[in-house]
């Protein structure tokens, strides 16, 4: 076997690593592809004894279920879905949900609890970013304080917040999602976000200050536009981490807010059990927009999730 | 151990970086790869260490041919530009690596590596933090590291480029210095023709990726085999003029505007050489014998009449730019000449300290 | 009033509001929570938190020499942290590895790998929980494998649901690691990588004495951030296993939060959170001074 020059691999080489990386692949995928299936599976083909791969009899009804809110099983469309039929007459009941939405209004409530959040997150962690950037505010001690809101586990904060926000009348509120988003999410926005005006020579706004600018000024007019890439990424990063989050609003909320990641652990019903059919039509169209975002931002997915420690 | 390249050409992709390169090194010479950025001088260094492998052509180790013989087995030692120190080791661990990765024995490598810091003077800084040696005990550190594994042929990238003017004549002293006691062949790549000069025996001129002119310093700066390393080598630069060649009366001249020079003693060369009539002549500035004119009864003959355009002191010396039509010839004469610009000057060249070059191929007519 | 503001100097000024959210959300109810971990309050009673009875230190000692269910989430919980650590770790160290050279896709099947991490861990959840089911895929690829059909219960056992738990977390998160390791991969000097070769090392002699040493204050980042995040988890168990069976594959934030909710004890519930929040917070100080050393 002919030896490969030094910086190549052999071909033997290379095909195995090709073999090795399509399995991890196929492996890493396999979750996915059972989800997307299974959100086109009728409810005889959820849990059958031998389960199903590809879904014999695919259907959109999870899909509808998602988008209008489960119908009834007798007279609405659900009512031609085999599997449902045949509970429905076994048990006389009406196939009912617990949770009662369809997706467009827990996914207003999620974009707009987001977006609310992951600005506050910028706007707050953008200030102090600066003044850590620039002045070392606080030394290792700031720095570690601001870190360690992350590593509060959400159940030991929320038990007090619980009982601070019924006295604020803060529970099941936006408000008060919002509020605990933005400051869970805040560690991540000060330290990528200091990262990224690290980059941006402070010399910059001292130039400007000088030409007659206040401080603040100087910040809004040159320093943030020259990092305005890095805070995108960021914007992006803290909107998934929110948009993802499932603890905090599942105690702080019940019935007047609910998030996307709430409405998919709603989707339980009492004569179906769990229904993984439009809980896996909903995960798919849920986790698509953090798919895209993702993608874009992947170049800076290492400094966001390592606080800007490490740049690629 | 004797190198020798043979027609080696290196190609990424649609760039060929090295083209017929043929180079005999012989055993315990100092041989320096000389060129601008982007000659082949690295990619070069790279094929004798056997990081790159050559698309044509073979690299030879006495005699034999190592093309495919692993870096690790040809018993290169290398030293980097900025020395690539291992970081996450002691100075101590560096130079022992060699010896570590053969499965040396403690006790050996120990006796080893103190014996080698010792002739460094490396002794304390041997277990000292390692960020904090100065770039002079760094150096060191690369070099003695590749002692330990007993090279035939020291390879060095650009040795003196990132050292300051005042270490780096240090530095050159103590490889000098360090080649003459261990005898040992030593390629170096540099883009500073002084470094070339004071260092290797033998210079490799290069220009993307050809090999311009393989000889000592002394005959590249007499000789230069064409216009490219007539003007790279040499501090102040030559002078080229590129001129007309004219024949009257049977005397050859080759001329520019009013620069006018007898070449006639050369006239076997001229005719035999080919060349056209567009030769450009190069000569030194330190050749260049200034009559300065003050109250001189006659001026000698092939004398040129220019303007002094701007004057460069250097100390003991004065470059004198001299304007004579629309050409700039440069003159080094001792500091006692005191001229101001705007002056007039004559000055003549030696016939016999020029080189003439053909303009077309640019090629040395006197060359071998 | 304008003045006053004036006269703050900017610096400071700027960490108003996130000192302002900080305090709100992290100093008070710390503040409240001690409070109430020294009580014996339960909102079922009716009465306000602050007029609760004090017991002092009855919940600490309660919960931590007498409370067995704690004391296991504790260990469950580092159990799990550890394990799935190292394993993310290794996967990931292979997975830099296998992609440090370039070939043809190789941007594709990267942003293929990392899919997992961009997941609704919620959905991640779901997913592994009808993989993992008794008539699932997963049992029937085993029997594919084994020859004869296998019921395991992944999800019902206390050993098999810890298990789980792992091996959903290790999907979900080992792209993490293995884009900061191969980060670190990649940032490995050239230049010393060839002197190495050139003093004769092998290559794994190159990863022994280079890479590694190079990429630990990398693998230390890594481990800190997934650490911490794994001590934490809580969306896992709560899809997964409940805990269960009964409480035996409960995590620390699971148990805080199934305790509370069905003991409704909340001040012995606030002293577990305390103890977990306080040996937490010291651990991770310790550990990540050095970090923080070398980020900022």
């Amino acid at each position: 076997m002919r030896k490969a020059p030094y910086g190549e691999d052999t071909r033997l080489a290379k095909t195995l690593r090709y073999l090795a990386i399509v399995f991890i692949t196929l492996v890493t995928m396999f979750p996915f592809f059972w989800m997307i299936s299974t959100s086109f599976k009728p409810v005889k083909e959820w849990t059958p004894p031998k389960p199903v791969w590809v879904a014999h009899n695919p259907t959109m009804y999870n899909y509808l279920t998602v988008f209008l809110g489960p119908g009834r099983a007798k007279g609405g469309w659900w009512a031609s879905d085999e599997g449902v039929r045949d509970v429905a007459e076994k048990e006389g009941a009406k196939v009912s949900l617990t949770g009662e939405s369809s997706i467009f209004v827990p996914f207003m409530t999620s974009l707009f609890v987001c977006s609310c959040a992951t600005f506050l997150s910028i706007s707050i962690g953008t200030l102090a970013a600066y003044s850590i950037s620039r002045y070392k505010f606080g030394g290792n001690f700031f720095s570690f304080f601001i870190l360690s809101a992350r590593m509060f586990p959400p159940i030991a904060v929320v038990i007090p917040l619980v009982v601070m926000f019924s006295a604020f009348r803060l529970l099941d509120s936006y408000l008060g999602v919002i509020i605990v988003y933005t400051g869970f999410t805040i560690p991540f926005s000060v330290w990528m976000i200091k990262s990224f005006l690290d980059d941006v020579p402070h010399e910059l706004e001292e130039a400007a200050v000088i030409d007659g600018m206040t401080n603040f000024q100087a910040i809004l007019k040159v320093t943030i536009p020259l990092a305005k890439g890095g805070i995108a990424a960021t914007s992006l990063f803290i909107f998934i981490l929110n948009w993802s989050e499932f603890l905090i609003a599942f105690l702080l909320t019940s019935t007047r807010v609910m998030t996307v990641p709430i409405l998919i652990s709603r989707y339980f019903s009492t004569t179906l059990g769990h229904m993984y059919g439009p809980q896996a039509a909903l995960g798919t169209i849920a986790t698509i927009p953090v798919i895209i975002f993702g993608f874009i931002i992947q170049k800076h997915l290492v400094r966001g999730l390592t606080f800007g420690a490490i740049k690629k | 151990m004797k190198i020798l390249l043979e027609n080696i050409t290196k190609r990424f992709g649609g760039l060929v970086a090295v083209d017929g390169l043929s180079l005999e090194i012989e055993d315990g010479e100092i041989v320096s790869i000389l060129g601008p950025s982007g000659c082949g001088k690295t990619t070069t260094l790279n094929m004798i260490a056997g990081f790159e492998y050559p698309t044509e052509g073979g690299v030879y180790f006495d005699g034999r041919r190592v093309n495919d013989v692993h870096p690790r087995e040809r018993n290169v030692g290398m030293v980097f530009q900025e020395y690539a120190i291992f970081t996450t080791m002691s100075a101590y661990d560096n130079i022992g690596f060699g010896l570590r990765v053969r499965k040396t024995p403690k006790k050996q490598i120990a006796e080893e590596v103190v014996r080698i810091a010792r002739s460094f003077n490396l002794e304390d800084a041997l277990h000292r933090n390692i960020n904090k040696l100065n770039l002079s005990e760094l150096q060191r550190v690369a070099l003695a590291r590749t002692l330990t594994i007993k090279p035939g042929i020291l390879l060095l990238d650009e040795p003196l480029s990132n050292l300051d003017a005042q270490l780096r004549e240090k530095t050159r002293v103590e490889l000098k210095r360090f080649h003459d006691r261990l005898g040992i062949t030593m390629v170096y790549v540099t883009h500073d023709q002084i470094e070339a000069i004071s260092l290797a025996d033998r210079i490799a001129v290069m220009k993307l990726g050809r090999l311009q002119q393989f000889a000592s310093a002394e005959t590249i700066y007499r000789r230069p085999s064409n216009m490219f390393v007539a003007q790279f080598i040499g501090s102040p630069p030559s002078n080229l003029v590129r001129g007309r060649l004219r024949r009257a009366d049977g005397r050859y001249y080759v001329e520019r505007g009013d620069f006018r020079l007898d070449v006639t003693m050369h006239k076997r060369a001229i005719d035999q050489g080919g060349a056209g009539d567009e030769i450009a002549v190069g000569f030194r500035p330190e050749d260049v014998e200034l009559s300065t004119g003050k109250g001189a009864g006659r001026l000698p003959r092939g004398s040129m009449s220019a303007e002094v355009y701007a004057v460069e002191p250097l100390g003991d010396e004065t470059i004198l730019d001299l304007k004579i039509s629309d050409t700039v010839v440069r003159a080094l004469v001792s500091s006692e000449v005191t001229m101001d610009a705007g002056q007039k000057a004559s000055f003549t060249v030696p016939a016999d300290r020029v080189n003439l070059f053909d303009m077309k191929t640019e090629k040395n007519l006197f060359a071998a | 009033m304008k003045n006053l503001l004036k006269k703050i100097p900017f610096p400071i000024a700027l960490i108003i509001p996130i000192e302002l959210v900080m305090m709100f959300l992290l100093i008070f109810p710390l503040i409240v929570e001690i409070w109430v971990s020294l009580t014996n309050w339960t909102p079922l009673l009716g009465t306000n938190w602050w007029h609760a009875k004090f017991v002092w230190l009855k919940n600490y000692y309660q919960i931590i020499f007498t409370d067995r269910r704690f004391v296991m989430a504790v260990l469950r919980t580092i159990l799990i942290a550890t394990s799935c650590v190292v394993v993310e770790l290794g996967l990931g160290l292979l997975y830099g590895l296998l992609f440090v050279r370039d070939f043809k896709g190789k941007r594709i099947f990267v942003s293929l790998l990392l899919l997992p991490m961009m997941i609704i861990p919620l959905v991640a959840g779901y997913n592994f929980f009808m993989l993992f089911i008794e008539n699932g895929p997963i049992n029937q690829v085993i029997g594919w494998i084994v020859g004869r059909q296998v019921t395991l219960h992944w999800l019902s056992d206390p050993t098999l649901g810890l298990i789980t738990i792992m091996v959903a977390d290790i999907w979900e998160w080992t792209p993490l690691m293995f884009l900061i390791l191969m980060a670190g991969l990649t940032s490995v000097p050239q230049n010393q990588v060839r002197a190495a070769v050139s003093l004769g090392a092998r290559n794994f002699q190159i990863f022994r004495f280079l890479t590694i040493p190079l990429m630990k204050p990398i693998i230390l980042i890594a481990v800190v951030i997934r650490g911490m995040e794994l001590f934490k988890i809580f969306d896992l168990v709560f899809i997964l296993t409940r805990g269960g069976p009964g409480t035996t594959t409960e995590t620390i934030s699971f148990y805080l939060y199934s305790a509370g909710f069905s003991y409704m004890r909340m001040g012995y519930i606030a002293a577990g959170a305390f103890i977990v929040l306080a040996i937490f917070l010291t651990a991770s100080y310790y550990i990540l001074k050095p970090v923080v050393k070398e980020i900022a």
